[in-house]
């Protein structure tokens, strides 16, 4: 699924919708559904940060997540089998939005063959350099 | 499950300079701009309770959480999440 919102970013994104209340709730449900699906949970993650005054790119980039659901309804999680080791993973993006400058550092869990647990998450600062982003995701996955 | 004990917890990632980082005890000049509580992972390296390993950027799927992907990557790495189709047989993936 690329959700490219710099494609979006023409006519589209200065349209500001005229009932944000719906976005809202969708936006509430795609976080429930991010539960059990990690493979929107990125999308669902950044279409959350316009809930204030999301403009038609991110109502249609909205749209194209329920399609994505559509087609691979039948997704589920594997379930634990045979060695229980917790292994964890950490990562970032090196200021993924240009506009706040801001990183985005994410990690998951997996006990054995099963994905337990997982989160991404937008850093609150302006990190210097890669080794600090990465060294704080570490920080917060440990946590 | 619970009779399981849970030893050393091993935590991926790709940066090697921020591995470095967590191992060293020595608080050199060029991590004074990292605020103390981000400091925590030190500890818990120390303490034991988990271990830093490097992993090549490509194998790493929490790529998936961070950042936008190609179609190929994202297929790769939703698989390796543990994410398949109940209706398909065992080993085939659904694009």
């Amino acid at each position: 699924m690329e959700m490219n919102f710099k494609k979006l970013c023409g006519d589209a994104a200065r349209l500001v919708l005229a009932n944000p209340f719906e976005y809202r709730q969708l936006i509430g449900a795609l976080m429930f559904l991010a539960n059990t699906r990690p493979d929107i949970y990125f999308e669902v993650n950044t279409l959350s940060q316009y809930m204030i005054k999301p403009s038609h790119a991110q109502w249609i980039a909205a749209k194209h997540v329920l399609r994505y659901l559509h087609g691979t309804i039948n997704l589920r999680l594997r379930d634990i089998v045979g060695d229980v080791r917790l292994h964890g993973k950490s990562e970032l993006d090196w200021v993924g939005k240009s506009s706040d400058r801001k990183s985005t550092y994410g990690c998951c869990f997996s006990l054995g063959s099963a994905m337990v647990s997982w989160m991404s998450r937008k850093q609150k600062f302006a990190a210097l350099s890669m080794a600090e982003v990465e060294y704080v995701a570490t920080s917060m996955a440990s946590c | 499950m619970f009779k399981h004990v849970l030893n050393t917890t091993l935590i991926y990632c790709d940066n090697k300079r921020g591995i470095q980082l967590a191992k060293n005890l020595v608080f050199h000049d060029k991590s004074k701009h990292i605020e103390i509580k981000y400091h925590y992972i030190l500890d818990m390296v120390h303490r034991g309770a988990v271990r830093l390993h490097h992993i090549v950027t490509n194998d790493q799927i929490v790529h998936i959480l961070t950042k936008h992907l190609s179609k190929g990557k994202f297929l790769v790495f939703r698989e390796q999440l543990g994410l398949t189709d109940v209706t398909l047989p065992r080993g085939s993936s659904h694009g």
